[in-house]
């Protein structure tokens, strides 16, 4: 009996310690609590296509800042960041971060306001108030705006809110930079009317948020990450064509979400994982050159060569092959 | 009867809020009405429950720890005075920054798992119990301590019949400040990231717009210090007798 028993137990022992064997753990840190912009992910983990790739896949959602500093010391093996962010750690001095895989392919942020607050289009900017949270980038992004409508820096107010448009009860903000495919998606939901201004039909669009990681992490792991990129390309290719199921898999590891909104930003937002030739992941060089220069006129950086920050090498072998 | 007294108030209580609310037709998202703080409690029990405990656990191992390193330094620092006023000092300089400022150094440094927390719940609890413990130990008097050197020449002695039962009110005390705070500092520390917990559900139910939620985990937080508080009161009803 005892041999019998003994017998199970090593065979268990081993027969669990091959399929784990096989995996290879993998570390990806979320720039912000779980949202529809990371839904491909989970419905990889829960398809099973990063077991396919040999790989066992850790989520970090924690809510924490400092994804950037995480991924370029090799804390975490990927992260998801924005092209803003991204752009702004080179420049300060974290060179070795890459973005390799763009999650939507276009920017869904705008200026979102109450409908009474009449501010339609950019010329409407003229003296309103901006409610945000100080950062240099909104500025700049506000002032283009209001450039674009023919209105003088002096007409513009910029101040730091704190909150957001649908929570915000000072009447004094007139209008906050947000996404559509969440902040639009729940004021539809509570039948809040609103006006929206788009950044991208602007001509100012740039890729938020993007998946990066570190030269070195790359030189060491080549395949990894190409599988990694593989099975994360399926994961939203399977979210962009199936947004209900998708957005199911998302409440199944997120349970404590409604499930409405849900559904209703991953249907928003599926259309924007692939981009017009059905692609996944890519991204144009155009929109880091005028980002980066963008950035560059605003003085809010210095000195990045925007060849430094992407690469479409996992991207482009995926389809390739 | 008290009790039911008790009970009965606070329904009144809810039902005329969302007796109003409904009246005034008050937005969700800015204001909940109870009968949907209370649905959310329903629909989120299992989540709330394990993030929960997983809270609690890093509370009660820091607290526990805090109580413990409290009291040991304040001995070291009785028995080694040179090095007293440098370790206060250090001590209040650590109080002066905010645990927010702290928060995000110590996750970045340590990651996000239960270590960081269980530092930063010693870090801030720690502080009442060696401030107490050791103003108490300075009051007690020469002629005390001369009189027990007298009779024994063993430092544990000293602490087991002089130190120790002169100065059991001002641990107890100081033990209590620091039950306060303990689970709010656990919260905020996973605010700022954590894998799981209460302040990741918290901040979770915040950015999606969920302000039902966050009036739960409220309810929740001030449930449970308050309980913890009431077992130290226990404790010190269970030691005054």
């Amino acid at each position: 009996m005892k041999k019998i028993l003994f017998l199970v137990v090593i065979s268990l022992i081993t027969f669990t310690g091959c399929t784990n064997k096989d995996l290879t753990k993998v570390t990806l840190m979320l720039d912000y609590t779980p949202n529809t912009n990371h839904t491909g992910i989970y419905v990889a983990d829960e398809l099973g296509y990063f077991e396919d790739e040999g790989i066992d896949l850790e989520i970090i959602d924690t809510g924490a800042n400092g994804v950037e500093q995480a991924v370029s010391t090799g804390t975490v093996d990927f992260g998801i960041s924005y092209q803003e962010n991204l752009t702004m750690s080179n420049d300060k001095g974290l060179k070795n971060l890459k973005s390799i895989y763009a999650i939507l392919n276009e920017n869904t942020s705008g200026l979102i306001s109450s409908k009474d607050k009449n501010i339609v289009k950019p010329s409407d900017l003229k003296g309103k108030t901006y409610c945000g949270w100080g950062s240099d980038v909104e500025s700049a992004i506000v002032k283009y705006v209001a450039e674009v409508g023919n209105v003088e820096d002096k007409d513009i107010k910029i101040v730091n809110g704190g909150t957001d448009f649908l929570r915000s009860t000072d009447d004094n903000c007139d209008y906050f930079w947000e996404f559509k495919g969440w902040s639009g998606v729940e004021a539809n939901l509570e039948n809040k009317e609103f006006n929206w201004i788009s950044l991208k039909d602007l001509g100012l669009d740039w890729y938020t948020p993007v998946i990066i990681t570190s030269d070195e992490f790359i030189k060491d792991n080549k395949e990894l990450v190409q599988s990694f990129i593989n099975a994360t390309i399926k994961g939203y290719t399977y979210a962009a064509n199936n947004p209900k199921d998708a957005a199911d898999i998302f409440l199944k590891y997120n349970k404590s979400y409604d499930k409405d909104f849900i559904e209703a930003s991953q249907k928003y937002l599926s259309r924007y994982y692939l981009n017009d030739s059905s692609m996944a992941g890519y991204q144009k060089e155009n929109m880091y050159k005028d980002f980066t220069k963008f950035l560059k006129d605003n003085k809010i950086i210095k000195d990045v060569d925007y060849k430094d920050l992407y690469t479409n090498e996992f991207i482009d072998n995926y389809y390739q092959s | 009867m008290k009790l039911i007294k008790k009970i009965l108030y606070v329904f009144l209580f809810i039902i005329i809020y969302d007796f109003l609310h409904n009246i005034l037709n008050i937005n969700e998202v800015i204001l909940p009405s109870f009968k949907n703080i209370i649905l959310s409690f329903y629909n989120n029990f299992n989540v709330i429950l394990v993030n929960l405990l997983y809270s609690l656990f890093e509370t009660i191992i820091g607290l526990f720890l805090a109580i413990l390193i409290g009291i040991v330094s304040v001995i070291l620092i009785n028995e080694y005075k040179s090095i007293k006023k440098v370790f206060l000092k250090f001590v209040y300089i650590l109080q002066t920054i905010p645990i927010i400022a702290v928060a995000p150094l110590i996750i970045i440094w340590l990651g996000i798992g239960i270590l960081p927390k269980i530092i930063l719940v010693i870090i801030y609890c720690s502080f009442p119990i060696i401030i107490n413990l050791n103003s108490s130990f300075e009051n007690i008097s020469l002629q005390h301590k001369d009189y027990i050197l007298t009779l024994t020449n063993n430092k544990f002695k000293l602490y087991k019949f002089l130190y120790f039962p002169l100065s059991i009110e001002s641990l107890i005390s100081g033990i209590k400040m620091a039950t306060t705070y303990a689970f709010i500092c656990t919260i905020t520390a996973e605010y700022l990231g954590t894998k799981r917990g209460i302040g990741l559900l918290l901040n979770r139910a915040y950015s999606s717009y969920q302000t039902n939620l966050v009036f739960v985990l409220i309810i929740i937080i001030v449930l449970i210090t308050i309980s913890f508080l009431k077992i130290v009161e226990k404790v010190e009803n269970k030691i005054g007798e």
